[in-house]
């Protein structure tokens, strides 16, 4: 069992913190926060000196952490944009994917992926909006989404919607089917969601269908799996989530230890010393847990159990490190960078699935693989 | 509780709903407006602990503790606002014939602030000298940023100077809570100042009740809110209360936060007793940020948002863990008091 990277992804992991270090200047980390904007210029950068391998799994797993060490909002904003692709990878045809994936690739397009409805949060059967099919095969889509990534910004979604009757209050998860739809199409509107405690350069809004005429080319894979479709979307996102939190707790790590060397009275304290090793040795254990679910899940076989147990200890080590580091540098941690880690870290525990629901889906698979065994 | 402080808790809650709750959110993006500074002065709030014959209220450590207490429940920007009218910048002045100031604090027509970021965790807390008839430096974290007076501590003598004019506010800092209350260094350079008696220790050692006050309101306002909205929110075909983690996790709060109330209440009411003092607020620190993140939780996605009145509470229990004192400092003071003798510290 061999637990070192190769080389190349050491290589990659040092080219994406300098890219980081040196385009995440302070003042920039604090306008794209402090203003609720979305950083375009940093994520064409990005694109040009070739940050982003979406082609390569690992490299993109280094790449979030890394990009989210150093700022969580500026991080998540050059990544997001690809953000649903993956659905259009695995299920699309084609055409699809050359009309819808490829332009992402290359950072021509934005993209994002609408499934959590304004009164169904991490209750994905809740799902009401409705997508009614017409005689030519086309359908009509109408209903509301919340909480979207991209929401104004993005030029194509991945949507998840109803499109037949809920047979029975155990099978609400049937009749989903996920299609791709145009934001410039009649019908679409967003509102910009502002005011976000956290994660605050990216974009967020509320996205209107409203008799949106969406053709029957644009389905994805079959109709009435969505539901499917979006679980085994996010058996792929929830690791880079776990990737997303770890970054943020390295960068708390970061942070305690840099005043840890300034000041040598605050380094020879037990209080700070076991903080210290506290917050290290999660974020190994978190990182052990990613790494290993994210080998399943690179080699096409996830492991859900282990999946979830990564997002859910992941995100708590993300909270978890900046609440102690921010406790343990007092006011010189919160006129840093790390006031805004603490705010970005939250997050981590309520999207892609809440903790609730990654302790549920750990329970419910395990007992599944243990009954199995 | 006498039926004082009851009808004093109960005009407490009306005015926070009444004048509080309606601006909240303004109080977040733009400050404490002139409005509702006057609306607190006037109902005695900004001299809770000035004597009567400056307009104050003169409350009791009960009162000043309920005051505190409530007010953060519906903002703890506007409580810790109060605070440093009260326990900072009115205590210092006390001692010394500063009525005709202590009174337009009360009123609300002068506001002030005590810088006193060389008594908080920071490697660079600034520096203020005094030499001969003129008193300069930069003080790095100050509160009330935009006051009109400040308190400084001159830490070569040890004594605290009040400054009325001869300071300038430099660009404002990043702020993670009481987002309500200007925070920035200030620049001094001054010759209009005066001595005052009291030390800035006294004020430091006499911050932990109010403290502990604005912590538990913190997660009364934040259980408060939680418990409601999973009272009203549908998930999975249930309420969010019908799921066992949240209903479980949510009444221990409750169940935590009504002793905490008590023991709260039972302080207040005894004499001044700096070891329970530092239990209380240790414990009240550690309660406001775990309940404050619980309510955070309940709420999902919404509770992000500035517009449902959580994510402050979870912003302001962390920032007051590191305004609120030392925490180091603290905790070797209490270890001492416990152990009565010098202890977590080789």
């Amino acid at each position: 069992m061999d637990f070192s990277l190769p080389p190349e992804l050491e290589e990659k992991r040092k080219v994406v913190r300098a890219f980081a270090l040196r385009e995440f200047a302070d003042e920039k980390k604090r306008y794209y926060d402090e203003h609720e904007k979305f950083p375009f210029e940093i994520r064409k950068k990005a694109m040009e000196e070739g940050i982003l391998n979406y082609g390569n799994y690992w490299d993109l797993l280094i790449t979030i952490e890394e990009l989210f060490r150093v700022d969580p909002g500026l991080g998540f904003s050059i990544f997001a944009p690809f953000f649903g692709n993956e659905n259009i990878l695995l299920l699309g045809n084609d055409e699809q994917k050359k009309k819808y994936l490829e332009p992402v690739l290359r950072g021509e397009r934005i993209m994002g992926f609408a499934v959590t409805e304004p009164v169904a949060g991490s209750d994905v059967a809740g799902i009401a909006s409705k997508l009614d099919k017409q005689p030519d095969g086309s359908y009509i889509l109408n209903g509301s989404k919340m909480f979207i990534t991209n929401g104004t910004i993005a030029d194509q979604l991945v949507v998840v919607a109803r499109s037949g009757p809920v047979p029975s209050e155990q099978k609400r998860h049937h009749n989903m089917s996920m299609v791709i739809v145009e934001t410039k199409w009649p019908g679409v509107s967003t509102n910009k969601l502002y005011g976000k405690m956290g994660m605050r350069a990216s974009d967020t809004a509320e996205v209107i269908f409203d008799n949106v005429k969406v053709p029957k080319e644009n389905l994805l894979g079959e109709e009435g799996k969505g539901f499917y479709y979006a679980m085994n979307f996010f058996n792929i996102s929830r690791i880079y989530v776990a990737a997303m939190a770890i970054g943020i707790a390295q960068g708390a790590l970061d942070i305690i230890v840099e005043k840890a060397k300034k000041d040598k009275a605050f380094s020879s304290m037990e209080g700070t010393q076991f903080t210290i090793a506290e917050i290290a040795t999660r974020i190994e254990a978190a990182r052990l847990i990613t790494y290993k679910a994210a080998s399943f899940l690179f080699q096409f076989n996830p492991d859900p159990v282990l999946t979830s147990m990564a997002k859910y200890y992941a995100a708590e080590t993300g909270t978890y490190a900046t609440e102690k580091a921010l406790l343990a540098t007092g006011m010189d941690g919160a006129l840093t960078s790390l006031e805004r880690m603490f705010r970005d870290a939250k997050i981590n525990e309520i999207w892609e699935g809440s903790s609730e629901i990654e302790e549920l889906t750990i329970y419910r698979m395990l007992m599944k693989k243990l009954e199995s065994d | 509780m006498d039926e004082e402080h009851k009808v004093l808790e109960s005009v407490l809650r009306e005015f926070s709903q009444k004048e509080i709750e309606p601006v909240n959110k303004n109080i977040e993006i733009e400050g404490l407006s002139v409005d509702l500074k006057n609306k607190l002065a006037s109902q005695g709030f900004l001299g809770a602990l000035a004597p009567l014959e400056t307009g104050g209220a003169n409350l009791d450590r009960l009162g000043y503790t309920i005051l505190l207490r409530e007010i953060a429940s519906a903002s703890p920007s506007a409580a810790f606002y109060i605070f440093l009218q009260n326990s900072l910048v009115i205590k210092s002045l006390m001692n010394d014939n500063n009525l005709e100031i202590i009174s337009k604090i009360a009123s609300g027509k002068m506001s002030g602030s005590l810088a006193y970021s060389t008594r908080l965790n920071i490697l660079d807390p600034g520096h203020i000298t005094k030499k001969e008839n003129r008193i300069e430096g930069v003080m790095n974290a100050v509160f009330n940023s935009s006051g009109d007076i400040f308190i400084v501590n001159i830490e070569e003598e040890e004594s605290l100077y009040l400054i009325e004019s001869g300071f300038e506010k430099l660009p404002a800092h990043e702020q993670l809570g009481f987002r309500g209350v200007a925070f920035s260094p200030i620049k001094f350079n001054s010759e209009k100042f005066k001595k005052l008696s009291t030390k800035l220790d006294d004020i430091i050692d006499d911050i932990h009740l109010p403290v502990a006050a604005i912590a538990i309101g913190i997660a009364n306002g934040a259980l408060s809110k939680a418990i409601s909205y999973a009272k009203e929110r549908d998930a999975f075909l249930h309420k969010l209360k019908d799921f066992q983690p949240l209903a479980f996790n949510m009444s221990q709060a409750y169940s935590e936060l009504d002793s905490l109330n008590s023991h709260l209440i039972s302080v207040a009411e005894g004499q001044k007793d700096l070891k329970k003092e530092l239990m209380i607020k240790t414990i009240a620190l550690d309660f406001a940020r775990r309940t404050s993140k619980l309510a955070l939780q309940v709420h999902g996605g919404y509770g992000y948002l500035m517009d449902f009145g959580v994510e402050k509470f979870y912003r302001d229990a962390m920032f007051l863990s590191i305004v609120g004192g030392h925490s180091l400092k603290d905790k070797i003071k209490l270890a001492e008091l416990i152990f009565e003798s010098k202890a977590g510290w080789i």
